[in-house]
């Protein structure tokens, strides 16, 4: 077992691991607590500040279009959510709705200052960026963002220099670009070798290691904060996982879920600042910021989790 | 390489199979009691086309095409352009196709003189129709969602589109062929199915067949021979009751 690289944590969530995972059975019925163990922080290499190494992300889940119960189901999700200690959303024009629905939740629980807005543009006529930033911002309800991200690097170049200009000028904290299903990574890594990106967004779960060849290993040389993006598959693998057995050896790294393991293989990798599981419910929000508390996996635990995962889905 | 060429259909679906249809049950609620006044359109047209020659004296053909014409506008611009777009970015830009068609079933209708229905293209036609109007709506309840939630005859794309398909089959075998008219009124209900049938399956939906069936026998049903597909309705178009008239009639 390795400890997970963190910076600013605090004592309770080292000591959390098993405590963390009985209390996810509970939570469901017993709520949150202030006893509960808070998620590590990671740090981000571009400013040293500290993130929680689990965020939230919004595609599908999020985008329930006016149904006010979907709405709210989704409030309360952000609500678990920052209560267990979360705080980086991720979102994107693409993602219909859902930019208004966190806009209207953070305002609903009084949160725009303690989100970490992190959100995209994706838009093929660069020229229109700013206009979508612009909209972008207005439907969340936030003063700026913190982490704005050219969505799968469409019109890359152009975007970018409109995000550098919003960092120099104060209206942006950080840069990042998106990719995602192992599309582009040679484009990826050229503008990670290239460009003063604060952050990189790019698919790596036990099923999706590619990005451990290059990617990763460069945003580590190049000081670049990696944000995991569809760590479960978009439900691809907790739903078949869901009816079996966890290994044996899943108490020692205080998973009580597969979910968990699966979010501990990623954190495991020292270049991944912060992972960002999907979901609609929120006992699921909180057992997934519990993932980054306690031990992560160990190469052997690793090898083990990804050879008994093959032979169940 | 263009970065648009390396999404798949399942990055583009952008929310989940209960939302989609909660999506719908508060489209009716919005549009209630829209869906009596459709219904009965519905009902109108399968008893004009049943036998266009009864009401010779009022222009079937516009009988037929008004109220179908509405209800292409109603789904273009209620369901796509306001409860669809909120949740699928991508559904407004589809709003002028469906206003397109509107068009096009007018002009078609202005045109229509129609025979007598019959023959193989008028039987499936009359079951794509009754489909529709009566077997869609059934959906909903049958896969355990309120009946508040059905997809009815004018106000929901699958069950329009379907029955406008139904609808332009036998009124090919009331004219006994294939006009260029009815043929270009057949591309864009096609093409929903086909949006409607990738959409539905890649939410896993079962109700996925519903479309892609309703194209794939319009498609083979256009593609017979004029006689077998039309056989019989010859004798009411070489009777001087069923053709095309005209347009500006
Ligand atoms: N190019 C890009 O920029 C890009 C591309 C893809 C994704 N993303 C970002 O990454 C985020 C995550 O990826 P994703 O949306 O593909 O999905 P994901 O996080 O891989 O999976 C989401 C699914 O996992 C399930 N889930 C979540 N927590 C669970 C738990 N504790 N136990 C069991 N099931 C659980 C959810 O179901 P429940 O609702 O039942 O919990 C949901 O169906 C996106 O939302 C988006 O913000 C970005």
């Amino acid at each position: 077992m390795i400890e997970p690289r963190v910076s600013r944590v605090s004592r309770r969530a080292l000591l959390a691991g098993g405590a963390g995972a009985a209390l996810t059975t509970l939570l469901p019925t017993v709520g949150w607590t202030a006893q509960t163990p808070v998620p590590s922080l990671r740090t981000i290499p571009s400013s040293g500040a500290g993130i929680p190494a689990i965020g939230l992300g919004s595609w599908i889940t999020f985008n329930v279009g006016d149904s006010p119960v979907l709405r709210a189901r989704c409030t309360e999700v952000m609500d678990a959510f920052f209560q267990a200690g979360g705080r980086m959303i991720d979102s994107s024009p693409m993602y219909g709705s859902a930019q208004s629905v966190i806009g209207d939740g953070l305002r609903s629980l009084g949160r725009a200052d303690t989100v970490f807005a992190t959100d995209k543009v994706w838009i093929s006529d660069t020229d229109d960026g700013p206009d979508q930033i612009a909209e972008s911002r207005a439907l969340w309800q936030v003063p700026k963002f913190d982490l704005l991200q050219v969505h799968n690097l469409v019109g890359w170049e152009g975007h970018l220099r409109t995000l550098f200009e919003m960092k120099q000028s104060g209206r942006l904290s950080y840069v990042g670009i998106t990719t995602s299903h192992g599309r582009r990574h040679r484009d990826l890594a050229e503008i990670m070798a290239r460009e003063p990106i604060d952050f990189v967004q790019l698919t790596y779960n036990v099923r999706d290691r590619a990005a451990a060849d290059r990617l990763l290993p460069l945003a580590q040389d190049r000081g670049i904060a990696v944000i995991v993006n569809r760590p479960f598959r978009r439900g691809g693998l907790t739903r078949p996982l869901e009816s079996q057995a966890l290994p044996d050896w899943a108490g020692e790294v205080g998973a009580s879920t597969w979910a968990q393991l699966l979010l501990k293989f990623i954190l495991a990798h020292p270049a991944v600042t912060s992972a960002i599981p999907a979901t609609t419910q929120p006992h699921h929000a909180i057992e997934n910021l519990m993932a980054s508390t306690g031990p992560m996996l160990d190469a052997d635990l690793s090898r083990r989790l990804i050879a008994q995962v093959e032979t169940l889905i | 390489m263009n970065t648009w060429l390396t999404y798949r259909a399942e990055d583009f679906l952008m929310f989940s199979e209960p939302v989609y249809w909660q999506m719908i049950q508060t489209h009716n609620a919005v549009f209630w009691p829209l869906h009596i006044l459709t219904m009965l359109a519905g009902l109108g047209i399968l008893i004009v086309l049943g036998n266009p020659m009864r009401f010779a004296r009022f222009r079937p053909g516009l009988l037929i095409a008004v109220p179908l014409a509405a209800c292409w506008a109603l789904v273009g611009v209620g369901f796509l352009g306001h409860s669809y777009a909120s949740i699928n970015w991508a559904a407004e830009r589809l709003v002028p196709l469906f206003l397109l068609q509107s068009a096009l079933i007018l002009l078609a209708g202005a045109r229509f003189g129609g025979g007598t229905p019959n023959g193989i293209s008028a039987v499936l036609g009359f079951g794509l129709l009754a489909y529709a109007l009566v077997g869609h709506p059934l959906l909903a309840p049958l896969a355990g969602r309120p009946v508040s939630a059905a997809e009815v005859f004018g106000l929901a794309p699958d069950p329009t589109v379907i029955g406008t398909l139904g609808l332009l089959m036998i009124a090919r075998s009331s004219l006994n062929r294939r006009t260029a008219l009815l043929s270009l009124a057949l591309v864009i209900p096609i093409l929903w199915c086909g949006v409607s049938w990738i959409t539905l399956d890649t939410m896993d939906a079962w109700e996925s067949w519903a479309p892609a069936v309703a194209a794939l026998i319009a498609v083979i049903g256009w593609s017979l021979p004029e006689r077998s597909a039309s056989e019989g309705a010859a004798t009411a178009t070489r009777s001087g009751r069923g053709a095309e008239k005209p347009v500006g009639r």
